[in-house]
């Protein structure tokens, strides 16, 4: 017999606690993931009480079970753009947090099983990194973590509402459509990963190379989306500038390392910007990293022709920000 | 090895400001006497910022160019930067200074306004002097209270007279950055100004600091990697025509000079303007600008000698080679010249 006076009491103190763990933790992840140079989608829950006292009721039915069991007080979910980013996320997480408890369920899934899902992580902050040192009222709190793609989550989601728990009672015929629809999903999944890898290595246009090599760079610098087609613009229009200097032979692999030589010059300018991006908004485009490359070797083509398509207050901008060395 | 001194926004901190008043005035003029402020001012993050950016911005560009203390100078700012570098009486180094740039001021020098900060540059101690000056510059109101100049005037006054620091110098500390000098320096108006001489009131008297490289030894450098990169142009005509320029420009009535400047003038295309940048960079020559003194290469400049393979040459003076020889090309990568005058002397 569970007491749910003692778990509202328990809950009504600890939920500010956990709500507080989940805004620290997926403030941490915000920050600290766009250094794998993906941008996925995080958010955070605490469970509501009825739900919390439900579980309860249910797992008690089939174990000793009580409130400190329960590891879903706060859920934390990411969602990623392809399958290649869970890897990612999965080396994040052994990276940043203590694992209590993990599993890639697609990989435990039987054949005949109906399901398609994420990966689950019990974690807690750990005591030892940096971010969360001070924090020690956070220590010792598990929380979930879910790491799923956005396929997984939209089948989470319909599968959810249509079908759960009904699984044993499903007819065959029925159950066939649900394979075939859960078949979809995964294809989707394969086949974006794989044409997301196949537009990457195909000759595609040097202004879409450039943009895809960006992409990462300006999630891993600026932590924040950008504006695709006004970046693919912006690229396309300096390019047109640079077309006849030599420096368009060797764009992008120059262009990449030259960011990669600069790393610590670009964090410290998002660094002390940081706050103020809206005042610098031009420096959370990716096209950014191609204009202080042409400032630092093709400054007289770009400045002679900046004026065709941008405000000359913008190149003054970048290169104020992009400094100078004696 | 030297480090490169990585000057940006985000490289540059600013820790402590002050500001005084330098007010115009004659030469033993005793009723007229500087406002100093006695404390420094508190910078918010927004005046921080803002000052940043200016002081970077009045960097950018190739007026400026590396200085070091002069031995010879009797100016005693040398000595209150490098007090000031040690982190030692930022304000009275401040007055100090302030008193130095009214007490060598004549009628002729404008008003202004000294403002000195102590920075970082990456971390390493730095002192910036800048000056401000135009005809409203001096007008700012002082706090009796606090005993110091608005550093939010000084804002003002540069956001709406459109004031910019045309004079400023930043200074560090050499065994910080492994470095021969002991600073960088620009001085707009001086090159605007003062044509014909190549000292600046701002950087030799008041600074008492000369460029870091002998002007002779760089002059002639740049007269010589200029000209080696000349050479790489395939059309003799532009490759005459740009030694042509370059030997005028050298022999400009000006104090200062710079690569960029030639590719500004002289080059017409963009694109050829950055490969003449990007050699003279491969061969770390300062691409901003220097102290020219042409004693050297005198000879060299006076004259231009265009000699084809026919074993035929035609010598120009100085500046007449454009005006007065017509270079045509031909088939075959040949050269027609063509000059009409009358034949005064054959030997």
């Amino acid at each position: 017999m569970i007491k749910v006076d003692e778990i509202v009491s328990a809950w009504t103190t600890d939920e500010k606690l956990y709500h507080k763990l989940g805004d620290c933790v997926t403030k941490f992840i915000k920050s600290e993931i766009s250094y794998y140079e993906i941008h996925p989608e995080i958010t955070f829950r605490t469970k509501d009480l009825l739900s919390l006292i439900k579980k309860i009721k249910k797992k008690v039915k089939e174990k000793a079970y009580g409130y400190n069991s329960l590891s879903d007080k706060l859920g934390v979910r990411i969602i990623c753009s392809f399958t290649d980013d869970l890897d990612k996320v999965d080396s994040f997480i052994h990276s940043n947090f203590l694992v209590v408890n993990k599993q890639y369920k697609n990989e435990e899934i039987g054949p005949q099983s109906l399901g398609y899902l994420s990966n689950h992580y019990d974690l807690q902050v750990s005591p030892l990194h940096s971010f969360f040192k001070n924090k020690s009222e956070l220590h010792g709190l598990t929380f979930e973590l879910q790491v799923r793609t956005l396929n997984q989550h939209v089948w989470a989601s319909t599968n959810h509402i249509l079908l759960y728990k009904r699984e044993g009672a499903i007819d065959k015929g029925l159950k066939r459509r649900i394979f075939r629809l859960l078949a979809l999903y995964e294809i989707a999944d394969d086949e974006f990963a794989e044409v997301n890898k196949l537009l990457g290595s195909q000759q595609e246009s040097i202004a879409h190379q450039i943009l895809n090599e960006l992409e990462g760079k300006i999630y891993r610098y600026a932590k924040v989306d950008f504006d695709r087609e006004l970046a693919l613009d912006n690229i396309n229009a300096i390019l047109g500038y640079l077309s006849a200097n030599p420096i368009m032979k060797e764009l992008p692999v120059r262009l990449l390392e030259f960011v990669d030589k600069n790393e610590a010059k670009i964090d410290g300018i998002f660094e002390d910007y940081r706050e103020r991006l809206h005042e610098v908004s031009l420096i959370t485009q990716p096209e950014i990293f191609l204009i202080w490359y042409a400032l630092d070797n093709a400054y007289h083509t770009l400045s002679s022709k900046w004026d065709n398509d941008f405000d000359s207050d913008d190149l003054e901008l970048a290169s104020t920000l992009w400094g100078i060395d004696f | 090895m030297a480090k490169t001194i990585k000057l940006s926004p985000s490289t540059l901190d600013i820790t402590r400001i002050v500001v005084h008043q330098i007010p115009k005035h004659k030469k033993d003029q005793q009723d007229v006497q500087p406002r100093y402020s006695e404390q420094e001012s508190i910078l918010s993050d927004g005046l921080r910022s803002f000052f940043k950016e200016k002081i970077v911005q009045a960097f950018k560009g190739h007026n400026a160019y590396k200085i070091v203390y002069n031995d010879d100078s009797v100016s005693e700012v040398p000595a209150l930067i490098v007090s000031t570098l040690l982190g030692n009486d930022f304000v009275e180094n401040s007055k100090s200074m302030a008193k130095s740039l009214f007490g060598i001021q004549s009628g002729s020098n404008s008003a202004g306004i000294l403002v000195v900060m102590y920075a970082t540059v990456d971390s390493n101690n730095s002192c910036i002097v800048f000056k401000l000056e135009g005809d409203e510059g001096a007008q700012l109101a002082f706090d009796e209270k606090t005993k110091t100049i608005s550093i939010n005037e000084v804002k003002d006054l540069m956001l709406t007279k459109r004031t910019k620091i045309f004079k400023v110098a930043l200074f560090v500390n050499r065994e910080d950055f492994q470095c021969k000098y002991d600073g960088v320096t620009v001085d707009y108006q001086n090159s605007l100004k003062n044509k014909k001489d190549s000292s600046s009131f701002f950087i030799d008297d008041f600074l008492g600091c000369k460029p870091f490289k002998d002007p002779k030894i760089i002059t002639k450098d740049f007269y010589n990697i200029t000209k080696a990169y000349i050479n790489t142009v395939e059309d003799p005509i532009k490759r005459t025509k740009y030694l042509e320029d370059l030997n005028s420009y050298v022999q400009k009535n000006v104090p200062r000079i710079s690569a960029t400047e030639y590719a500004e003038h002289y080059i017409a295309e963009a694109e050829e303007q950055d490969a003449y940048i990007s050699f003279m960079k491969t061969k770390k020559f300062p691409v901003t600008s220097f102290v020219k003194d042409t004693i050297d290469i005198a000879n060299k400049v006076q004259r231009l000698t265009v000699t084809f393979s026919n074993g035929i040459s035609i010598v120009g003076e100085k500046g007449s080679f454009k005006k007065k020889v017509k270079l045509v090309p031909v088939e075959d990568g040949q050269t027609k010249a063509e000059i009409v005058s009358k034949i005064q002397k054959v030997e």
